[in-house]
């Protein structure tokens, strides 16, 4: 069997084939093998309990030790062989409903799932705020990632650009219902811890108190163990707190969500520097058995230009975010010139103009199209009143009595695409000129800062300058130490960092138990399966994403506070009903085929189905054109598409979202439901050749055969 | 018309529905489809009896079947070498369109595969030189399966026996 | 080629680079998004993050990706 075949719906298929075949054929033996059968389906289905597996194992005991026949005893025999060998699979689909293939349609994770590196089951919480369940919505996220409100804020929402509705219009607001979930359930004071595991009395030490190391120590806290996190700066959160400025992430929602962690028992020691503080010795013999390097990428590229190092205003964009952050609110200079072009770039202009800089300039060496920031952040920093200067390549720093007073840049043309597709900036000769400045903030890249690390002395380091691990489970070359985050990544995602935590606690914990690493990166697990809310077609297509408002343009400038300011309850229930809940549609596009090449009815218009040729998505033409045959609800492998009869009418609907909506006839003898005037007006026209007189025929089925059965009777009278 | 016919003499049914069962489970059929059936007709009384009529119901494979005409997928069809009308799962698709256009309620929805089931006179049987199902479970021997020439004309002497004895 | 966030990529070959890592073998031919590329400075080394159709989201040197589409 390929590693890529999932088990149970390998063995499924396998047992159906055998009883179809008639195999086993002792009658006892075809009961056991039946029953062991709809077990099966039951895992495949993510329907089995915690006892379906001992059921399997026991019923294949049955036939191994009772049957009757030889080919009956190697039946029993081959199941339990089957299911010991892929004990782990069977239990991922029992306790976790998690097909780690992807071949069990019941299982399959939302394309928005699967994007999250985190894992977060979006389409059970999209649901839940809904619903108007916020803390259940955050108990969901929470499985995955303890930083919800962080991450509704702030986070890069990978999701969202897999999101199937982005096919049909845009995507859902996946982060912005986050956000509102966190912010709704902590007003309420139902943000609340789950009931961690009894402590177990192994130490872990975390060294860098950021989101990595922080989602570390909330999960391994959760398993029971004692965790330490030693955090260098005077506050924890790592590059969300001294990163993120607080106009995007206020301080207070990393608070309120560390202290969350903190509550556990994580024993959190701050201003303490890993090597200077606090020792690989030190820590060792307060009985910390693993170590999490969480360290992230505090370092800064220089410009590598004549008077960077010279003169005084002079200060990288990480330095001068984490001083804003830590309190400093003064000035860097009346006029500033940030270098670069990304999103560092922007929160430091952004910064800037806050403070009070009167004058702030982006430079960046390529055009507006070529600046890796993005989008929003460069429309809302142009909003606020940044310059941008594109194709302007800094070449000098000049200065007067120690200070800056000015940079000087050339004008640059793009080159043709190289072979690497790359357009190179080219200096225009004689195009220099002085931007006079008193700040100069470069921001063209972090790197990882490994001083103080040496202690790990069997932790390889790549040619990136981060720290080598196996990726699917954080560990480094040395033996119970592990490192997630930036440090890993190079400069990345809070969202990748809350992944690696997550991933580098279960490791943790696996090195502990001594159970075999994973080789294989975990697929998400889904936390719920709930029930779709009922909404008609046009309401579905009607609905946009919301527009968050924004703070007015004027307070920007001068404040701090929060930029965008959340969603309202009638946004959010509105945006949750806009799900199109891809966890119960595969989009296998089954429906659409038959509708249009078996059926030639061609009712169903969902090009969204399609992640590389999408096309048009309309979902209103069903109900002009639906004859209500159901064959696509038939066909259907994960019940995604339903048709059921309401009140008088056939109705269509596809996760909830009614499709098509038709009165249904009656038989004229019993009044059975017979189907909708449109389906019977179909097969009329196909049966019109044949019986041109049948076309006003009302009868089921059920009183047409007796109708015909009663005509064929012979009742003759008894012979005399 | 199919090249077979499968006549019932109604005089010796007893209604007992082993031609129904054997017919389900030749097909491994669930709860719900009967491609075959005993239509019950009666009690009524005749004369100073009661008397009751047990029809049965298979399909009749017609010449022109309305349910082929009105199969999109081309999944019912009559084949050619002996006209018996069947589905081709494969193709079916679940729409039931044959199910409503049969004016004898002949073809039957298997809910559990989500496709059309319908009698085939067991071709498969027939093909080995066996009878269908019914006809070979069926205690009274009423049933009758041949091609139509040979099918006994048990009717037509019964018929001309009671028009003798009117004289 | 420098990436853009919303790209669509294709895994077109095994990478070169130190960071490839064997699972990353059975991504060969599949379809994906960039999510998150370089943003500080259009690195073409940097290692970039890429949201694949149904097989997650990963962090990838360029030198495997081509952009398909568009």
């Amino acid at each position: 069997m390929s590693p890529h075949t999932c088990s149970v719906k390998s063995l499924h298929e396998e047992l159906r084939e055998k009883l179809n075949t008639g195999d086993p054929a002792h009658p006892w033996c075809r009961q056991k093998a039946s029953e062991i059968f709809d077990l099966v389906h039951d895992v495949s289905q993510g329907q089995a309990g915690g006892d379906h597996l001992d059921s399997i194992i026991e019923l294949a005991g049955h036939l191994t030790d009772q049957g009757p026949d030889a080919k009956c005893r190697e039946l029993g025999q081959y199941v339990t062989g089957f299911v010991n060998r892929n004990h782990e699979e069977f239990l991922s689909h029992i306790h976790t409903h998690t097909c780690p293939t992807g071949h069990c349609p019941m299982l399959t994770p939302a394309p928005c799932q699967m994007a999250c590196p985190a894992g977060i089951d979006v389409p059970s919480y999209v649901t839940l705020v809904g619903q108007g369940k916020y803390a259940e919505a955050i108990s969901v996220i929470r499985r995955d990632n303890p930083f919800p409100w962080v991450c509704g804020l702030i986070c890069t929402h990978p999701c969202e650009f897999m999101c199937v509705r982005g096919r049909m219009d845009s995507p859902i607001a996946i982060m912005d219902l986050k956000g509102f979930a966190a912010e709704k359930s902590m007003s309420a004071r139902q943000y609340v811890n789950p009931e961690p595991l009894p402590d177990n009395g192994r130490k872990v030490c975390v060294v860098g108190a950021g989101p990595g190391g922080l989602t570390a120590a909330y999960y391994l806290a959760l398993r029971g163990y004692r965790v330490t996190v030693i955090e260098a700066l005077p506050v924890p959160g790592g590059m969300m707190m001294v990163g993120i400025p607080r106009y995007r992430l206020p301080r207070e929602v990393i608070d309120r969500e560390v202290s969350m962690i903190e509550s556990l028992g994580v024993d959190l020691r701050l201003n303490t520097r890993f090597g200077t503080d606090a020792t690989l010795d030190s820590l060792r013999s307060e009985g910390h058995e693993a170590f999490l390097l969480a360290i992230g990428a505090h370092g800064s590229y220089k410009l590598m230009i004549p008077g960077e190092e010279e003169f005084k205003g002079v200060l990288p964009a990480v330095p001068f975010l984490r001083r804003v952050s830590l309190g400093d609110h003064r000035m860097p200079g009346r006029r500033v010139a940030v270098v670069g072009g990304g999103n560092v770039a922007m929160d430091a202009a952004r910064t800037s103009l806050r403070l009070g800089c009167e004058e702030v300039h982006i430079l960046y060496r390529r055009s507006h199209d070529q600046m890796p920031a993005h989008h929003e952040e460069v429309v809302e920093a142009e909003e606020e009143g940044v310059q941008f200067s594109y194709l302007t390549i800094p070449k000098e720093i000049q200065g007067e009595n120690g200070k800056v007073t000015g940079i000087v840049c050339v004008r640059a043309e793009l080159s043709e695409p190289d072979e690497s597709g790359r357009r190179r900036p080219v200096p225009v000769a004689g195009s220099e000129h002085v931007i006079p400045v008193d700040a100069v903030i470069p921001a063209i890249g972090q790197e990882v800062q490994s001083q103080g690390m040496e202690g790990f002395e069997q932790v390889d380091w790549t040619r990136r300058s981060t720290i080598r691990v196996n990726t699917v489970t954080m560990q480094t070359h040395q033996e119970g130490v592990f490192a997630v985050g930036d440090a890993v990544t190079g400069p990345a995602t809070v969202v990748e960092a809350i992944s690696g935590g997550k991933k580098a606690a279960s490791a943790i914990h696996r090195y502990f138990e001594g159970i075999a690493q994973p080789t294989l990166p975990s697929v998400p697990v889904r936390r719920r399966r709930l029930a779709h809310f009922e909404a008609p077609a046009a309401l579905k297509t009607d609905l946009q994403r919301p527009q968050m408002s924004l703070l007015g343009n004027e307070r920007r400038r001068v404040t701090f506070q929060q930029v965008r300011l959340g969603l309202d309850d009638a946004q959010a229930h509105n945006e949750s009903k806009r799900c199109l809940r891809c966890d119960i549609c595969i989009r296998c596009g089954r429906c659409v085929e038959i509708c249009r090449d078996k059926m030639g009815i061609d009712a169903l218009c969902l090009g969204y189905l399609d992640f590389d040729n999408p096309g048009p998505t309309d979902l209103r033409i069903t109900a002009e054109r639906c004859i209500a045959c159901g064959a696509c609800a038939t066909n259907c492998p994960t019940g995604a598409m339903q048709m059921t009869d309401q009140n008088g009418y056939r109705v269509l609907s596809l996760c909830g979202t009614v499709l098509n909506r038709l009165q249904l006839e009656y038989c004229e003898i019993c009044g059975a439901v017979l189907g909708p005037a449109r389906y019977h007006d179909y097969i009329m026209k196909r049966v019109r050749d044949i019986s041109p007189e049948m076309s006003n025929r009302r009868v089921c089925l059920d009183c047409a055969r007796s109708r015909s059965g009663g005509r064929h009777a012979e009742i003759t009278p008894p012979r005399e | 018309m199919s090249q077979y016919f499968l006549f019932q003499d109604q005089k010796k049914c007893i209604g007992c529905m082993a031609c129904v069962v054997a017919c389900k489970s030749r097909q491994k059929l669930p709860r719900g489809p009967l491609p075959s059936l005993i239509v019950t007709v009666g009690p009524k009384w005749v004369g100073h009896l009661p008397r009751t009529a047990f029809t049965f119901m298979p399909c009749f494979h017609c010449e022109n079947p309305w349910c082929v005409a009105a199969c999109p997928t081309g999944a019912m069809f009559q084949r050619g070498e002996d006209g018996i009308v069947t589905v081709n799962p494969d193709l079916c698709v679940g729409c039931k369109t044959c199910i409503s256009a049969c004016p004898w309620g002949a073809p039957q929805w298997n809910p559990e595969t989500g496709k059309a089931v319908k009698c085939d006179y067991c071709h498969d049987r027939v093909k080995t030189g066996l009878e269908p199902a019914c006809v070979t479970v069926c205690p009274t021997r009423c049933l009758y399966f041949d091609t139509p020439d040979r099918i006994p004309e048990i009717r037509r002497e019964r018929y001309a026996r009671a028009r003798a004895q009117d004289f | 080629m420098t990436f853009r966030q919303g790209q669509k990529v294709e895994i077109y070959r095994r990478s070169d680079d130190e960071s490839w890592e064997d699972y990353m073998e059975e991504f060969m031919g599949m379809h994906g998004i960039i999510t998150d590329p370089d943003t500080s400075k259009n690195d073409p080394d940097a290692l970039i993050e890429v949201s694949l159709d149904e097989k997650g989201t990963h962090r990838l040197p360029q030198d495997c990706l081509r952009v398909i589409g568009q």
